[in-house]
């Protein structure tokens, strides 16, 4: 059964036997192994329920339905938006449908640097059934619109090593709006198959939920608190409670991190909301001498690899940088300057080639919190390393060398002082690419790492079973539990460890 | 000419939250008011929901001056009322959310005149001059102003191109889904 907000008329008062918080990657298998394995599953989710028929395919109404905090969530200084989703589906619902599991020299650096001796068997099992769920497949070379092909012909004619995705993709149009929900049901988010599916085996699922306190009972088992909310503003409407004899957090490496803070797990764990990874992405726009259309056809599919660099040693390392594009409000939105110039490229947007350069980051950031009328507030303090920064005006340089390549007459990335490359000349100029608050943009669509796995818990919050140290029954499952970046796109990841999560709960014994 | 160069900005909550920074700092300062010409007051939609007409006048010279009438295509900010239109999109915000955006108008208002070396009020400017403060609160060194400055652009401009008429413009042919015979 699937409750919204909205169909509630008095106070919420539930007994479960688990409460699942979070509806996104990580909430969403969890809710559907132990469904399926007979265990009592509530699962509530502070946004809204989205079909396909309510996806409209306009920025403008499907940002703040779809997107955390509306999507306006961003780091303390001003450079970052962190984008998460919110809504029924978490962001499988709003990513690029790219599906990248953790690299192996990420798993041999967890396991050298951060104690995390995992069972590859184990994860590699969990990860085929993730696969085999969402559906993972190669996107097919037919589906490679020229926004990606542009990728992939500037690193053929330099050398350089790209591919193509694998995704969660079936019966794709190419309509181009996945980043605002897919109205046709073509991306295989965990709204279409995990999330029914624990319906179907008896998990209730409410909407429109915010949950705001766990607290350990003296005889076993939790009682949470929280409010449903309205739909948009998100201001509390009604009492919501539940006793559970287990809860699970899946509400994000943000909003987790805030429940267990605000449930006072915080004083005797010193991780809780620390080594928080972002790792931030920079637009990269190239004028090409032919239309490219970049808002139609799959948004995502092609990437430059070749300067990867993940190491046991450092786990993921170097920089890539993938096709992408937004809809025409945000490429518009995007773009440097203003007045008549910006007209005229406007003009021009059909002969945009779009990218974002990745970098990957050690794990620098940290969360702080308030709670205000409308749920948590975070505050996210970032500080890019001088390593990390020279990384990226490298990446800048070679995402524009690759344009140059493709045939570009023009490459600008996001900043509005930055002034334009004009050909292969003008390329060590990224080299003293200018950080500036207000007018360099940054986003990151990946944040990690705020409630850490470890087996110390003066330096993790979570244990090797995703299980708060020392509070029997209470989990932490998403991208909060990493130690550091996990891969470049994080669904997979997520899933897999949730798998993994699910499957050691249930072999504890309920 | 430019080119494209962007990306999900997510531009106008983007630019609610930044707002928040400037109203701290104008709100310790008493007297300061938007003082655009009574004529262009007196004009403004009688249904406005958060906006005062004088930040209503305020922010359609502002919109004016990022996305003018003319030159690549036709259509221009005014042409849209694209202020009313923000002010449509920002009802329900809350209260600090809106505090905010005034304090960022007031900024524009006396802040980026000072920032190009002019002491009139940026509503009193003409459209050249304008677009001197506005350039001038790009490139400050001061963070706050090039906060304001992104903020606010991006909201006019994600604004703006979320109207279907401009569409045809930039060669964009609009969402599928509710087509006649469509792929939706």
């Amino acid at each position: 059964m699937i409750v919204e907000g909205r169909e509630l008329r008095t106070p919420v008062a539930l007994r479960t036997h688990t409460l699942v918080v979070g509806s996104g990657a990580g909430g969403a298998v969890v809710a559907h192994g132990l469904a399926t394995a007979g265990v009592e599953t509530v699962v509530v989710e502070e946004g809204g329920y989205f079909q396909a028929r309510d996806m409209t395919q306009r920025d403008d109404l499907m940002i703040p339905a779809l997107y955390r905090d509306r999507g306006q969530q961003l780091s303390s200084d001003g450079l970052i938006n962190v984008l998460q989703g919110s809504c029924f589906g978490g962001s499988t619902v709003i990513n690029t449908a790219d599906c990248e599991p953790t690299p192996d020299p990420v798993y041999e650096y967890w396991r050298r640097h951060h104690g995390l001796d995992l069972d590859m068997r184990e994860l590699a099992d969990a990860q085929a059934r993730v696969f085999e769920m969402l559906g993972v497949r190669p996107i097919d070379a037919s589906q490679v619109n020229r926004n990606n092909a542009v990728v992939l012909e500037g690193a053929r004619k330099l050398g350089w090593k790209a591919g193509v995705f694998q995704n969660n993709r079936s019966h794709c149009i190419g309509s181009g709006y996945c980043l605002i929900g897919c109205a046709y049901d073509a991306k295989k988010g965990a709204n279409l198959n995990y999330l029914p599916r624990a319906v179907e085996a008896g998990a209730t699922i409410y909407t429109d939920v915010r949950i705001e306190r766990v607290v350990a009972q003296g005889g076993g088992g939790f009682r949470v608190t929280g409010s449903v909310v309205a739909r948009g503003p998100r201001t509390a409407t009604l009492p919501f409670e539940v006793q559970a004899e287990r809860v699970v957090l899946a509400a994000g490496a943000v909003h987790s991190a805030a429940i267990l803070d605000a449930s006072g797990f915080g004083s005797e764990r010193a991780a809780l909301a620390c080594n928080v990874s972002l790792q931030p992405q920079m637009s990269v726009a190239a004028r090409m001498p032919e239309d490219v259309i970049a808002w139609r056809g799959i948004p995502q599919s092609a990437f430059c690899s070749e300067f990867d660099d993940h190491t046991p040693e450092r786990g993921l390392g170097g920089f890539r940088f993938e096709a992408i594009s937004g809809g025409i409000p945000q490429i518009a939105a995007g773009l440097a300057g203003f007045g008549h110039a910006h007209k005229e490229a406007m003009a021009h947007a059909r002969e945009g080639a779009l990218a974002l350069l990745l970098v990957p980051d050690e794990p620098c950031g940290t969360l702080r919190f308030t709670r205000g009328e409308r749920g948590f507030a975070a505050r996210i303090e970032y500080r890019m390393t001088d390593e990390w920064v020279t990384r990226l005006r490298r990446g800048l340089r070679a995402a524009a060398e690759a344009y140059f390549a493709a045939g570009a007459s023009e490459v600008r990335f996001g900043s509005d002082i930055f002034e334009p490359m004009r050909s292969s000349a003008d390329l060590d100029r990224a080299l003293e690419f200018p950080i500036r608050t207000g007018v360099t943009h940054f986003l990151s669509a990946h944040v990690q790492g705020s409630c850490r796995m470890g087996p110390d818990s003066r330096s993790s919050v979570v244990d090797l079973d995703s299980q708060v140290h020392g509070v029997a029954g209470l989990y932490v499952v998403d991208a909060s539990i990493f130690p550091t970046s996990a891969s470049t796109h994080t669904m997979i990841p997520v899933m897999t460890f949730a798998d993994r999560a699910v499957r050691r709960m249930l072999a504890r014994g309920v | 000419m430019r080119a494209l160069m962007a990306i999900p900005e997510l531009s106008r909550r983007v630019f609610l939250r930044r707002s928040l920074h400037v109203a701290g700092a104008l709100t310790l300062v008493p007297g300061l008011s938007i003082g655009c010409a009574p004529g262009d007051v007196a004009r403004a939609p009688r249904d406005l929901r958060v906006l005062d007409p004088g930040e209503w006048a305020l922010l359609g010279a502002l919109a004016d001056t990022l996305i003018p009438h003319g030159g690549a295509f036709e259509l221009g900010a005014r042409d849209v009322d694209l202020a009313a239109r923000i002010d449509a999109f920002l009802a329900g915000e809350s209260v600090a959310v809106l505090r905010g955006l005034s304090a960022a108008l007031l900024l524009v208002e006396w802040g980026s005149p000072l920032a190009s070396g002019r002491v009139a009020r940026f509503s009193r400017l003409g459209s050249d001059d304008r677009a001197a403060c506005i350039e001038a609160l790009c490139r400050s060194r001061i963070g706050l102003l090039r906060e304001v400055y992104a903020g606010l652009k991006q909201l006019c401009f994600f604004t703006f191109y979320a109207i279907d008429a401009t569409w045809p413009a930039v060669g964009y042919d609009g969402p599928w889904v509710g087509r006649q015979g469509s792929r939706g």
